[in-house]
């Protein structure tokens, strides 16, 4: 088989294969889609209520409380995937007991996994244009001049530092099977300290400062102000660099991880087990 | 004529970490004690022979398949196929071999019976022109063709075991390794998988490594066979050899089954292994 055709094949396969499997839970692909209508009448009401409260600092970002969240609600989605994608491939996997399956064919283990998040990250991103499309159609979201190249260049970079932490969340599930921490400590302070309900500004300022170790901190600023207030990717340096340098870090360290583990439970002899 | 061998173990050991108790985590005494699953094994197939590998639950057979197809690394020794080390030549490993998984949950329940093999055609690198034709000849081969739009889930037992071979088949592979594939089978059902294998590999001039823990499976089937309790391998050889090795040991003369023979060995092999415990 040709390289070409390989490298064709292969992700179509896996994508083809996630998007059969969850088509066939009906019930849950309309109600995941339903799911995007309430929370945004929620995010609706409660802007009411919010807007005036915390208009100086919501400044930055257009002083419209609803876009904020929005943005920050739709594009938190991406930490989940990037976060929950791998270790959940390797846990399905161990459960279904198709792991051994997969890991006996000339595949790499980490071809299938990487094109299985790829499919999640299609999946979160037609969550993320209906959200954006909904909110803008039907609410009082207000994207003046967005800058969709800018976005897109951080989204990117955004999607590699989130899957650095899922792949080191992923080795974790190979070796212990079960209760990754990378997922808690990182999604619960990136919920907490990443700004994604409420500008930064609003904590005390050692908090601020914590916030920005935290990818997701510098991801959803650039998103916010390349799609409300049209930055160009110059204008955006600062988020550009903080998270080229998270993923220059944490990128080689969740491969070594990710090999240290594999070795690891080949070894033990766990590696299928759950 | 001197046979090539394309599958060998040698002197393979394997240690299985023993889990920490909760009391050890507790008391900080975290140094992990190993249990031996393995203890040198050494075997070899030639090509164009079906090998079966015959032992109770427990006696390590899967470890042996695991290891030969790089899933579990020997803690000792060396696993080699087509002449390539398991452990520093995978890639090139997994390019010729075919691992049938007795485990009917490797495939993906809610894809049709078709939609699984063309995922794992996929991944295999069956190229994209020759994949339905291969497809389509093992569905009828092994006569599963009627229900290969079915979803996985609703198949039989027998059906499901199919599946596991007709996967193993789909890139042609040099050497197959055929772990427990009569599991579960009514006695109609597994002596035609037997039958299936028997032909499949003589007609195409395949090598197989089969383990089973029925008597039944082997006894026609493989040319050679090794019998392996707790880790050890208790006797390797021809079926007629291991009978007529049997009848010299013993003096039993009169026609004794192999399944009795297999029996009687496992628990002089067991009676063995008290008296080298009290020994030590």
């Amino acid at each position: 088989m040709s390289r070409i055709s390989v490298f064709i094949r292969k992700p179509s396969a896996i994508i083809k294969k996630e998007f059969l499997t969850a088509i066939s839970y009906r019930f849950d692909f309309v109600f995941k889609l339903m799911g995007i209508w309430l929370s945004l009448f929620v995010f609706y009401f409660l802007s009411k209520l919010i807007n005036p409260a915390i208009s100086q600092d919501l400044e930055p970002y257009g002083g419209n409380y609803f876009s904020f969240v929005i943005i920050g609600t739709a594009f938190s989605g991406y930490l989940n995937v990037g976060l929950d994608s791998f270790s959940r491939s390797i846990r399905e996997a161990q459960l279904m007991g198709t792991l051994e399956a997969v890991l006996v064919t000339r595949t790499r283990f980490t071809t299938i996994l990487i094109f299985q998040a790829v499919w999640n990250f299609l999946f979160a991103s037609i969550h993320v244009v209906l959200y954006l499309a909904f909110s803008f159609i039907f609410f009082e979201s207000q994207l003046t001049n967005p800058d969709f190249f800018a976005a897109l260049v951080i989204l990117v970079l955004t999607i590699i530092a989130f899957s650095s932490l899922g792949i080191i969340s992923g080795s974790f599930i190979l070796v212990f099977k079960k209760g990754s921490p990378v997922n808690w400590v990182i999604s619960s302070f990136s919920r907490f300290l990443g700004g994604v309900y409420y500008p930064l500004s609003v904590l005390p300022l050692w908090c601020q400062k914590l916030a920005l170790i935290l990818p997701i901190t510098h991801a959803l600023e650039g998103i916010r102000l390349a799609l409300i207030r049209g930055h160009s990717i110059a204008e955006l340096k600062a988020q550009v660099i903080a998270l080229l340098l998270f993923n220059a870090v944490v990128f080689p360290l969740s491969i070594l991880c990710f090999n240290l583990a594999f070795q690891k439970a080949r070894r033990d002899g766990t590696l299928c087990n759950y | 004529m001197r046979s090539e061998i394309v599958a060998e173990c040698s002197n393979v050991k394997k240690y299985y970490p023993v889990p920490l108790s909760m009391r050890s985590i507790l008391s900080l005494r975290l140094s992990r004690k190993r249990k031996l699953v393995l203890d040198d094994i050494s075997i070899s197939v030639n090509r164009g022979e079906i090998f079966g590998i015959i032992g109770p639950n427990g006696a390590g057979k899967t470890t042996i398949m695991k290891i030969m197809c790089h899933l579990t690394a020997p803690s000792a020794g060396k696993a080699l196929v087509c002449g390539h080390d398991v452990e520093k030549e995978w890639p090139k490993v997994l390019n010729r071999i075919g691992y049938c998984i007795s485990e009917e949950r490797s495939f993906f329940w809610r894809l049709s019976g078709r939609q699984n093999l063309e995922f794992f055609s996929a991944l295999m690198e069956v190229p994209a022109r020759t994949m339905h034709r291969k497809i389509e000849e093992l569905l009828e081969l092994l006569d599963l063709r009627g229900a290969a739009d079915d979803r996985f889930m609703n198949y039989s037992s027998g059906m499901k075991q199919k599946m596991a071979i007709a996967r193993s088949l789909l890139a042609d592979p040099e050497v197959l390794l055929m772990d427990e594939p009569t599991k579960g089978l009514d006695p109609g059902a597994a002596f035609k998988i037997r039958t299936f294998i028997e032909d499949y590999i003589a007609s195409r001039d395949k090598t197989a490594i089969f383990t089973t823990n029925r008597v039944g499976d082997i006894e026609n089937l493989c040319r050679r066979i090794a019998i392996l309790n707790k880790g050890r391998i208790v006797t390797q050889g021809s079926v007629a050899d291991i009978r007529s090795s049997f009848r010299e040991s013993t003096g039993i003369m009169k026609e004794v089954s192999f399944e009795e023979i297999f029996n009687r060995m496992l628990e002089s092999n067991e009676e063995a292994r008290r008296e080298e415990g009290a020994g030590r």
